[in-house]
């Protein structure tokens, strides 16, 4: 039996990294009376399944964990007792019961973040979203990643941008929301477009920022 | 904070917020303690001691006890450019408004990590510079048993278990603010608890040799002699069900059930296998009930059983049958340290750890039975080899031994021992058929440097100087040559920093200040020990190392420590100390009672 779980990840959470994320479920149902269903082999392991990482740092409205069960149990029961023993930040917001053979990694296909970043206010702001705005208007976009073997190479992000848009969300912030590829064939970490943006306005004093994952597109 | 914590590396180290976190208003109630642990936090959250009182503190209304831990480098930068003080993980709270801060002292390399704290705190390093309003700073701990070298930080030191004294001071504290007291008439109250010392109230006078002639009262609250707490009932005791489940891998990441306190053994070198005295178990039902409730309550996959020697344990084998039985089908695994290997915990080993065989772990310390003889390690030549013989049969195929260097008497004979040891294991792997041993032998040899110790019996030899030492490591590397032995060794450096310490009395807090202006921190990690600037702080504080970690004392001395009382006598350490020069061993406490001392509080293994 494999249930679906969709979950937010918020306040300080959010900077638990993805290994450690996957060991606080797996503990949490560990807590519970559930009748969880071990791996088989040699280690025996509460079987889990996460859709996409999420950076450590970023929030998330829209994370999918797929928990497979011994037996058939009621979703509304299973959603109160995860939400019960599972730390402050993690919020279980719906839970089905999944017909779909699939992996939920194969599913993952796009989506949407919200980068929010804020300024050190003498900046003109509506300069600078035309600044942000004609850096991603570019037909190539390219970005220093850190490739295997740790070197560093250059590649091109703008194929896995699908849109985006900027807008002024306060006196010295704006908000970036990105809708790019996401999964296990095409992925655009959001990290790189803030790299970018922090790059291209060297000399733009940023105060802060913040990802936000709104959302996570499954696709069969 | 939220973008500073982007800039770190493992932010979720300071923000708190686990499962089984206690959460309460720090506005409601009457103290508010702050648990100091001088290390990272994955060191600090895998130390039972900071459980155990985080969760007594905090079962009392009139309290809320917090957790520090110190700031990795990353983030004490970040904290000293925007001016961030040092808070505590629950509340996020600076130091100051904290009515007391208790530190642990675990290791002497933790020293400067304490002052490096207190600075990033706001918090004067001196007791005497502290004023009205300001926390109290106090300390226990193993090495609290010698507080002399860093007398001069804290106001005071709690000697022994912490479980009744601690709550006997927070009383005392509660009842001081209510009636709106002097912070001095305050340490006048505590000095009168038994265990609790405060430096400030005696003076210590030298004689012209630099030895101490004596501690003076100078305080009429304050005792001759401290006395360490010792808890009678451990059934009784209450225990942290609520565990903290941290998010990250921290060293012990598991739930540690804590089956006695003390050692029987005696080992001469180990300073655990005295001050922890006596012998003291928790009941078998108390151990399996606290278990069930434990991974109820964390959901970990593991339980070690913690304590010296774990299977001096005496239901030692029906305990872990029943765990193993209760936690099994639930993929609950036993971890079993410190157990001393023989066939029947080779079968229980076999039993818990069916998939990946870990390695036989053996800690022979010395190389020779006349100077395991010395050391009075009752391990010998035959156990090892016979135990490793069993385990090569039952698959095993990894051996990581334990050894000493610079111990007390030892010549290059005993070298040659360790040597001649780690090859006759190779030759028992050898004469197993090949079709009944694993494939691919590794046998490892570790060898630390001794360390003197205060309340141990070798506390008044001296140690070898760094030149002696790597002599001897080389030898051991010239040796140590078959393809099947690895040899791991560590630069004596920082062992000699840990006697010099160890051994230190009040005229070492100057120095320990001054490594910590230099710069000095995070003693323990080797890419943070600079050996050369603690030489620069002896120097300019006109400290002599060698005088603390070289010198042979002589036994009518009058020690740093010697006002300090562990229960066990000062004649039974001189006894021990011509047993050890007699190469004559001294049975372990269930063979017969050596009259250390401690049997005269009547409980444990003393009467059992």
């Amino acid at each position: 039996m494999i249930y679906r779980m969709k979950f937010e990840k918020h306040d300080e959470v959010k900077y638990i990294g993805h290994l450690d994320t996957m060991r606080t479920f797996t503990r949490c149902i560990k807590r519970t009376s559930l009748p969880i269903k071990f791996s088989k082999g040699f280690n025996p392991r509460v079987q889990l399944s996460f859709a996409l990482p999420l950076g450590v740092g970023v929030t998330s409205d829209s994370e999918y964990v797929d928990l497979e069960l011994e037996d058939e149990v009621d979703v509304i029961e299973l959603k109160k007792e995860l939400n019960s023993t599972l730390p402050d930040g993690f919020k279980i917001v719906n839970v089905i019961k999944s017909e779909n053979s699939k992996s939920l990694m194969s599913l993952v296909k796009e989506a949407i973040y919200e980068i929010g970043i804020e300024f050190e206010n003498d900046d003109d702001i509506e300069e600078l979203v035309q600044k942000i705005e004609n850096i991603f208007a570019q037909e190539v976009i390219e970005v220093e990643k850190q490739g295997k073997n740790k070197k560093i190479e250059l590649v091109n992000i703008k194929p896995n941008i699908l849109d985006i848009e900027v807008e002024v969300i306060g006196f010295s912030s704006i908000r970036v929301t990105l809708h790019c590829n996401a999964g296990s064939e095409n992925n655009l970490n959001p990290n790189l477009v803030v790299d970018k943006i922090k790059n291209e306005l060297a000399g733009t004093e940023i105060i802060d920022f913040n990802i936000h994952r709104r959302e996570l597109i499954l696709k069969d | 904070m939220d973008k500073f914590l982007k800039m770190v590396e493992k932010p979720i180290r300071y923000t708190g917020e686990e499962v089984n976190m206690c959460k309460k208003d720090p506005s409601k109630v009457k103290c508010r303690y702050a648990f100091c642990f001088p290390d990272v936090y994955e060191i600090g959250m895998s130390h039972l001691g900071l459980r155990i009182l985080y969760d007594l503190y905090n079962r009392r209304e009139d309290t809320y006890c917090e957790r520090v831990f110190a700031p990795w480098v990353d983030m004490e930068q970040i904290m000293r450019d925007n001016d961030i003080k040092l808070f505590a993980l629950e509340s996020k709270d600076e130091l100051m408004k904290f009515d007391m801060l208790g530190f642990t002292l675990q290791y002497e390399m933790s020293y400067t990590n304490i002052l490096n704290m207190l600075d990033l705190a706001g918090i004067p390093l001196l007791s005497k510079d502290r004023t009205e309003g300001m926390p109290f700073v106090m300390a226990g701990g193993p090495c609290a048993y010698n507080p002399e070298p860093i007398a001069d930080f804290f106001d005071f030191f709690v000697m022994g278990e912490g479980e009744e004294v601690n709550m006997e001071i927070t009383d005392a504290y509660i009842k001081w603010k209510d009636e709106k007291k002097t912070r001095i008439e305050f340490l006048e109250e505590v000095a009168q608890i038994e265990g609790v010392y405060v430096p400030a109230f005696y003076d210590v006078s030298y004689n012209e040799d630099g030895t101490i002639k004596e501690y003076k009262k100078n305080n009429a609250n304050a005792k001759d002699i401290i006395t360490k707490r010792i808890i009678k009932d451990l059934d009784t005791l209450t225990y942290p069900e609520k565990w903290i489940v941290p998010y990250l891998n921290v060293v012990h990441d598991r739930v540690m059930l804590e089956m006695f306190r003390g050692c029987i053994r005696g080992c001469r070198f180990c300073q655990a296998g005295y001050i922890y005295r006596p012998v003291r178990e928790k009941s078998k039902e108390r151990l399996k009930e606290l278990a069930k409730n434990l991974i109820k309550n964390t959901g970990y996959e593991e339980i070690s059983l913690t304590s010296l020697s774990t299977s001096d344990y005496r239901e030692f084998h029906s305990l872990a049958d029943d765990l193993i039985k209760e936690f099994k089908p639930k993929n609950v695994n036993l971890s079993l340290p410190s157990l001393r290997i023989d066939s029947i915990s080779l079968k229980l080993l076999d039993e818990v750890n069916q998939v990946r065989k870990s390695g036989l772990t053996f800690a022979p310390e010395a190389g020779t039975q006349r100077l395991r003889d010395v050391i009075n390690k009752g391990l010998t030549e035959e156990d090892i080899l016979s135990a490793c013989d069993k385990a090569f049969r039952s698959g095993w195929n990894t051996i990581k031994l334990y050894f000493m260097i610079g111990l007390p008497t030892e010549t290059y004979d005993d070298l040659q021992g360790i040597v001649d040891l780690a090859n006759k294991i190779v030759d028992t792997y050898y004469a197993v058929p090949k079709t009944e041993r694993t494939k691919g032998l590794s046998v490892t040899v570790s060898a630390s440097t001794f360390v003197p110790k205060p309340f141990t019996p070798f506390q008044w030899f001296g140690q070898d100087d760094i030149e002696t030492i790597k002599q001897k490591q080389d030898f051991l590397k010239n040796n140590l040559t078959n393809r099947a032995i690895k040899f791991n060794w560590h630069e004596p450096e920082i062992s000699v920093l840990e006697a010099i310490v160890a051994k230190g009395d009040r005229r070492m807090c100057k120095a320990i200040q001054r490594a910590f202006e230099l710069g000095c921190k995070f003693d323990s990690w080797g890419e943070f020990f600079d050996y050369e600037k603690w030489m620069q702080a002896f120097k300019e504080t006109n400290v002599e190392p060698k005088y603390y970690s070289e010198r042979k004392i002589g036994l009518d001395e009058r020690l740093p420590w010697d006002h300090i009382n562990i229960l066990v006598n000062k004649d039974f350490f001189k006894r021990e100390y011509n047993n050890a020069l007699n190469e004559k061993v001294t049975p372990n406490c269930r063979q017969n009672c050596a009259g250390c001392g401690v049997g005269k509080c009547g409980i444990g293994v003393c009467v059992e």
